[in-house]
Parts: structure tokens; sequence; C-alpha cells
């Protein structure tokens, strides 16, 4: 199978490359935006992975040009969401699978979990940030600022962030690890949110929540709580939400029901 | 005649610790450490402390004890006390100190563009350096201490400043009876 994706460092790309390369033999060409063409006329590929902000005019000419059968990742102006986690407060994170989204063989793929990372064991810690925001924000340093007065514990990781307790870039794999022993991870997006819920973490998705505070205070004390949700959050994500459910719907689509029983045996593996 | 044992002068061992320091200058934690040093040295003849240093140089108080290349750390016994990431890499690799604790001086890690060791996953890295269960941290003032305690884990001691007389309050603790 060839594959064409854009040159891009993003979550999913890197999740659906991971997923795929234990289910089929693929070969990935990635150039940049500038030569999708040359690239067309050079090769003839079975699938096309795209970031949602990346499609501009000349990118939806040549998927109609060549015919390209289209997966779209990331977020996008869709809005019909077929499953919904479930996430602490009452907020949800709507998830939109795999649907067909600009009538042309194009689908939109989102954020899901990966199956067997390898993460370093990290000591035990409160609540640790994941900050995946592109740039500084006030209202962020805001409310870590009111974690700071209320004396709870905790650090930053992920994208900088002008602040002491901020300490570093974190790859995939240190997510998972850190999320393991966290008492509370702390998103800034949902990003990683399937990954950190498959870590059995528990995940706290709101950071503009006014009760911000006092909420992570009643979860750090309430062990029992924690881990009920953190229990319903992971039973969520390894029934609909890893990148082998995202293949799955894929290879549907794309007529190649093969591939997709490889998937669901990943996903049997694992569970079992 | 022999003498018996109660007439036997009591004999109080020296006790030797060291310092990894990047390099001998004018700095002013290098000042500060130099001034401690022959403080120690010169009120009591029981300390040896012995400075390891990377680069070699001239400071204004040049300290009154042995001055050896930092490879010579690897085989030393006694407490040893690094001073940045640096040397605390380089302390990991020593294998024989009793002891081994990072003062931190600097809080480095609020600088992630000076890591240049690990852009992608700095940090596994910093994790690496400021969590090992083998080194001890010593904190710079309380609230170092309770940042260092929030993020990584709880310092060894509190000392200001390079302070000899709480240096050797964290490096030899009173031993409890």
């Amino acid at each position: 199978m060839r594959i064409l994706t854009v040159a891009t460092n993003d979550t999913i790309l890197s999740g659906l490359q991971r997923a795929l390369g234990k289910v089929a033999d693929v070969l990935i060409y990635n150039p940049q935006v500038n030569s999708i063409y040359e690239a067309l006329y050079q090769n003839k590929f079975d699938l096309f992975l795209v970031e949602g902000h990346m499609i501009k005019p000349s990118i939806i000419s040549a998927i109609e040009e060549f015919s390209l059968s289209t997966i779209v990742f990331g977020h996008c102006e869709h809005k019909s969401a077929q499953f919904v986690l479930q996430l602490i407060p009452e907020h949800t994170l709507e998830v939109t699978p795999c649907v067909d989204n600009y009538n042309a063989n194009v689908y939109t793929v989102d954020y899901a979990a990966n199956l067997d990372i390898d993460c370093p064991n990290y000591p035990s810690s409160e609540v640790v940030v994941f900050n995946s925001l592109r740039s500084e924000s006030d209202f962020l340093s805001e409310q870590l600022n009111k974690l700071r007065e209320s004396q709870i514990p905790f650090k930053v990781v992920g994208n900088p962030i002008n602040t002491s307790e901020y300490v570093g870039r974190v790859e995939l794999s240190d997510i998972i690890g850190l999320a393991k022993t966290a008492k509370i991870s702390l998103c800034t997006t949902h990003e990683y949110i399937p990954d950190i819920a498959l870590a059995r973490g528990f995940v706290y998705s709101d950071i503009e929540d006014p009760n911000l505070v006092n909420n992570l205070r009643y979860y750090l004390d309430n062990e029992e709580e924690r881990a009920k949700t953190v229990k319903n959050l992971y039973s969520s994500v390894l029934s609909a939400h890893t990148y082998f459910h995202r293949l799955y719907d894929i290879f549907i689509k794309l007529n190649l029901p093969e591939e997709a029983q490889k998937c669901l045996q990943q996903i049997a593996n694992y569970q079992s | 005649m022999p003498s018996t044992n109660s007439e036997l002068p009591v004999v109080t061992p020296i006790k030797s610790f060291g310092f990894l320091i990047n390099s001998l200058n004018n700095s002013k934690e290098c000042q500060l450490l130099c001034n401690n040093i022959n403080l120690a040295i010169s009120e009591a003849y029981l300390y040896s402390p012995i400075i390891f240093f990377q680069n070699y140089g001239y400071s204004v108080g040049m300290p009154r004890c042995c001055q050896l290349q930092q490879h010579h750390a690897w085989g030393f016994p006694h407490p040893l006390v690094s001073t940045s990431i640096e040397t605390t890499q380089t302390l990991t690799e020593c294998l024989r100190p009793c002891r081994k604790f990072f003062y931190v001086y600097n809080l480095e890690w609020t600088k992630p563009e000076n890591l240049q060791h690990s852009q992608y996953s700095q940090y596994s890295y910093l994790s690496k350096i400021y969590q090992n269960p083998e080194i001890e941290l010593i904190a710079k003032n309380e609230e170092d201490f309770r940042l260092l305690t929030n993020i990584w884990k709880k310092p060894a001691g509190i000392v200001r400043d390079y302070n000899y007389k709480e240096f050797l309050d964290v490096l030899f603790p009173p031993k409890s009876t």
C-alpha cells in the first residue's frame, strides 16, 4: 500500500502511521506541500493522509484530479460526531471517528489512543499539566497561579510556558509514563486524552473551569472517585477510540476487508 | 611504661568531601564556594575539602584546599556535591562516593533553551538528573525547597549561598543515638 502524506509532525499522523505499520505493508511518502503534484505525477498512491488545516485549493484540486482516497485528520468544521467521551467535569470531547465530510472519498479522523507504547517509569506526582497550546496563554498562566497560591503541587510539561514549574518538552512515551503515576493529568487540549485514558490516568480536561482549584482538591482527596472515572474512560477508549479502530473504519471505506480484519485482531490481542 | 587506653588522646577523623564545578573562575558562585571552604579550613583542621574542576582558572579568593581535575572524582570515596546539571551528569558516573548530592543553586530547568542535549524529550533528560535515586538534592532557600519538593523530589536540606556550616550539617548529619 502506497500512502501519501503532507510533511507535518502531527499526533494523529504519527498514531496512524504507527498502527499502519502493524497491519499492512506500507510505503509512506512524505513530501513538502509544494511537491504534492510532483509526487502524484511520479507515483500512484492508494491513500492520501492530510491534516485538516493544510487543505488548500491546490490540494483540493489534486484530490479531484487524481481521484485520491483521502483521510483528513485533526479538527475541522464538521460537527456530526458519532461518539462522545465522558470527561470530568461535565464536559465532553466530541470525537469524529471517520466521517464522510466532503462527499468525495474524503474522510475525517480524530484523536485516538496508541496501543503498545513502551514508557519509562517515573516517580509518582500529584498534578501534571500537559500543555499542548501552540502559543503562550494568559488564561493558562492565571489558572496556574491559582494552583500555586492554593499550594496544590503541580508541574507543567509540553509546549513551553513561562513558569518555574515548567519542566520541558515531552514525547508520547513520557506523556504515558507521567500520566500512569500522576494522580491527575490536567490537559489543555484534547490531543493526548485518549492516550492518557488508555494508560489509566485520571484526565481533567477543562483548564478553563472557574472552580478548577476546588475540583482538583476534591479529586486529589477522593481516590475512589478517581478510580471509578479512570475505569470508565479506559473502557470507552479501548472499545472504540484506538488508532486501530480508526484504521478499521478507513479500511472498510476503502473496501479492504482483510486489512480491516487485522486491525480488529490487533485490538483483540491487546484486550487479551 | 606503656600507657593505658584511657590515657590515649581522642583522635577525631578528618572529614573529607568534594565539590564538582564547571570552572574555577571569578563568578559569584565560585567566590562563595572558595570563601566558605577557606572559612571551614581556618576554623578547624577537621575538614579536607577538594574541588574537582573541569576548566582551571583563577579566582580572587583562591581556595586553600586541594584542586583536582574532574576525572579524579571517579575514585573519590567521600560525599561529593555537584553544582550544575552538567556536573551532575559526571556525578552519576562516579562509582565510589559514599553519598552524592546536587546543590541546586540555579533553577536550570527554567531555561530549557540551554538544554540542547535532549531537544525532544527534555523532561526525561531532566528527570534522570533531578529524580535520580542515587542523588540527594540540596536547595538554596525555602522557596526553592518547596519548588523542588513539588516538581522533582524532597531535598535533603537547605544551604544558603554555600554556607559551610549548613553544608556540613547536610553532608555529615549528627548520628541519632
